[in-house]
């Protein structure tokens, strides 16, 4: 049953994006948006991981992914050493910093740690964009290397999209293991985690460098794919972006910040006007949290329905929020986040 | 010597500015325990619709934008805290979605290029120092907004509200007291302020559409300076902020200038001392 629950999102994942790439293997925009999906999803994976999982309101996801991505291409480009040590400093490099970050941001509120994140953030988009000849300044890195099979567009979505199922299977393995029950405790109820002797700092940080090594992935993808980087590849905005995509797909769940990154980015593509972006953005994110204040998927849709088949009757929404909120923290301590 | 106190009466106009963004955020945080993020957006939209319409008129336009989306926000929030489950970060992010609407609408309407219409030109000279008038001016509005908003909330009726709602919610329902017409009356508040704070930067330095992000992340970090308690701090939290980032541009390397202010306000944070509790309080 455990096994079932662990593999099921990521078959789903896997069926899905392999359907997708059939359907627009022909057309090269269709690709590009594939990879992009692929990409911006690696981060809002990672973030589902921090935020949905360890309680970790990280607006610094995108800083992370840029951080990766300089990394890789700085090894491979500036410093001309193999290609697969490019893909170790994209992962290793973001995990290291985030782990020493998280020591000292995990044990404010979320609201305070929302806010350092950020800044962080900015602090990291500054910092590279000084960087002087090692990260290019300004004007960034061009012509990095990557593997051969990486170069057209349909090696380049396939390998998104094996990267996006990985991580999947790592973050659905977590969330249902031994460990991953604890996080959610030590996510649910601080004081309670370090009574049952949850060692609360050291693994919250582990989980934040896990993170920062996904999130780090999705940078190497973007530098190998796109063999060029500038300090507007990953902007502040993009790490904000995220945050809402998690939140629209229901960050609880292993496989709704994928939903909400499909469903952002192949909607604002159709949005004609790239100026009025952040107005869909905003008002998407209001609509779904008043629509699904716990995400798309994070949704009872069951016994939504039977409520609708009650119909009429208040039924459940006349109780107490006090009683409907201890339930849902007694869901989240015990539950099972499909 | 007089460059330096010249680089503090820049840094004190600023700051007034940042303290502006902050009394709102103070005010409804104490009412209904949630940041309002979107302030920089009120700033930005009121700021730029004030200057292309301009004059008088043009003023009052921008600060009757900023109020009704200030008040579109008040409806938002008392939309999500009526439903049961959610979490309480849910109207945070609800105000940076409509931060980040508002940003986007003033780009789309007004353009990219920042926009400054003058006002009070010229400059005092004090003996070797040169003061701009509009420094001063910012000061003083500011000061004397504060001055109000402390007046208010002590004599008149809705400060009353205002301060039961902070103190216990549940018991000012039980009261009698309307608590979400109070709330409502925060945010449409907090949007005549934020709009006032954009018009004051556009007669100042100039505002583009871009500056809502910013302004909204600094009145938040001149709010929790000196720890969350009520408008005066927040309007000296944002003076020392002003004048840190003044000093900062004046005496630092280009390169460190932009960060100097952000790394002082996660410190502050990290240090713990003051930390943001949102929706501790609820009716």
């Amino acid at each position: 049953m455990t096994r079932f629950r662990t593999h099921r999102p990521v078959a789903v994942l896997a069926l899905a994006l392999a359907v997708v790439l059939a359907l627009t293997w022909q057309s090269r925009p269709d690709l590009d948006l594939v990879l992009v999906v692929c990409t911006t999803g690696l981060v809002a994976v990672s973030l589902g991981l921090v935020y949905g999982q360890a309680g970790i309101l990280s607006v610094a996801q995108g800083a992370f992914a840029a951080v990766g991505a300089y990394a890789t291409a700085i090894v491979t480009t500036q410093w001309e050493l193999p290609l697969w040590l490019g893909l170790v400093a994209a992962l290793v490099v973001p995990a290291v910093l985030a782990f020493v970050l998280a020591r000292v941001i995990v044990r404010l509120s979320t609201m305070a740690l929302a806010v350092a994140t950020l800044l962080l953030a900015e602090v990291i988009g500054h910092a590279i964009a000084a960087g002087g000849e090692l990260t290019g300044g300004f004007i960034g890195i061009a012509g990095i290397d990557s593997w051969e099979f990486m170069s057209d567009r349909a090696g380049a979505a396939v390998t998104g999209a094996v990267l996006l199922v990985l991580a999947v299977l790592v973050v659905s393995h977590l969330v249902h293991s031994q460990q991953g029950r604890a996080l959610r405790v030590v996510a649910t109820d601080t004081t309670l985690a370090r009574s049952l002797g949850i060692d609360v700092t050291t693994r919250l940080s582990v989980v934040f460098a896990l993170g920062g090594a996904i999130a780090g992935s999705a940078g190497w993808l973007y530098a190998s794919t796109r063999s060029f980087l500038a300090p507007d590849s990953f902007p502040v905005l993009l790490s904000l972006e995220v945050v809402m995509m998690v939140i629209i797909g229901g960050k609880r769940t292993v496989l709704g910040p994928v939903l909400g990154t499909a469903v952002l980015v192949v909607v604002l593509d159709l949005v004609p006007a790239s100026e009025l972006r952040g107005v869909f953005y905003g008002a998407l994110l209001v609509v779904a949290l008043m629509l699904f204040p716990n995400g798309v998927l994070g949704s009872d849709w069951r016994s939504a329905g039977r409520r609708l088949r009650r119909s009429g009757a208040a039924g459940d929404d006349a109780r107490p929020a006090v009683v409907q909120e201890r339930s849902e923290a007694a869901a989240a301590r015990t539950g099972s986040p499909a | 010597m007089t460059t330096l106190v010249e680089y503090l009466v820049i840094g004190l106009s600023l700051g007034a500015i940042y303290g502006l963004m902050a009394v709102p955020l103070s005010l409804v945080f104490s009412t209904t325990g949630t940041m309002d993020l979107a302030i920089g957006g009120y700033a930005v939209a009121g700021g730029l619709t004030g200057a292309t319409v301009g004059g008088l008129g043009g003023a009052l336009a921008g600060l009757a934008l900023g109020a009704a989306a200030g008040g579109l926000m008040g409806v938002v929030f008392l939309v999500l805290r009526s439903r049961p489950s959610g979490d309480h970060m849910g109207p945070v992010l609800a105000s940076v979605g409509l931060l980040f609407a508002l940003v986007a609408l003033s780009q789309a309407a007004f353009g990219l290029d920042p926009v400054f219409v003058p006002f009070l030109e010229g400059v005092w000279e004090i003996g070797p120092l040169r003061i701009r008038p509009v420094s001063v001016l910012i000061l003083a509005v500011v000061l004397l907004v504060g001055g109000l908003l402390v007046l208010g909330l002590r004599r008149t009726p809705l400060g009353r509200w205002m301060r039961a709602c902070a103190s216990s919610p549940r018991d000012a329902e039980l009261m009698g007291i309307p608590v979400r017409l109070v709330q409502l009356s925060a945010f449409v508040l907090s949007g005549l302020l934020g709009a006032l704070g954009g018009l004051l930067l556009v007669a100042s330095r100039g505002l583009a559409y871009d500056a809502g992000l910013p302004l909204a992340l600094l009145g938040l970090g001149a709010l929790i300076i000196f720890g969350m308690r009520g408008p005066v701090t927040a309007i000296v939290g944002g003076l020392v902020l002003g004048v840190v980032e003044s000093l900062g541009a004046g005496y630092l390397p280009a390169t460190v200038v932009p960060i100097v202010p952000l790394l002082f306000i996660v410190a502050v944070l990290a240090s713990g001392r003051f930390d943001v509790r949102v929706g501790v309080q609820r009716p």
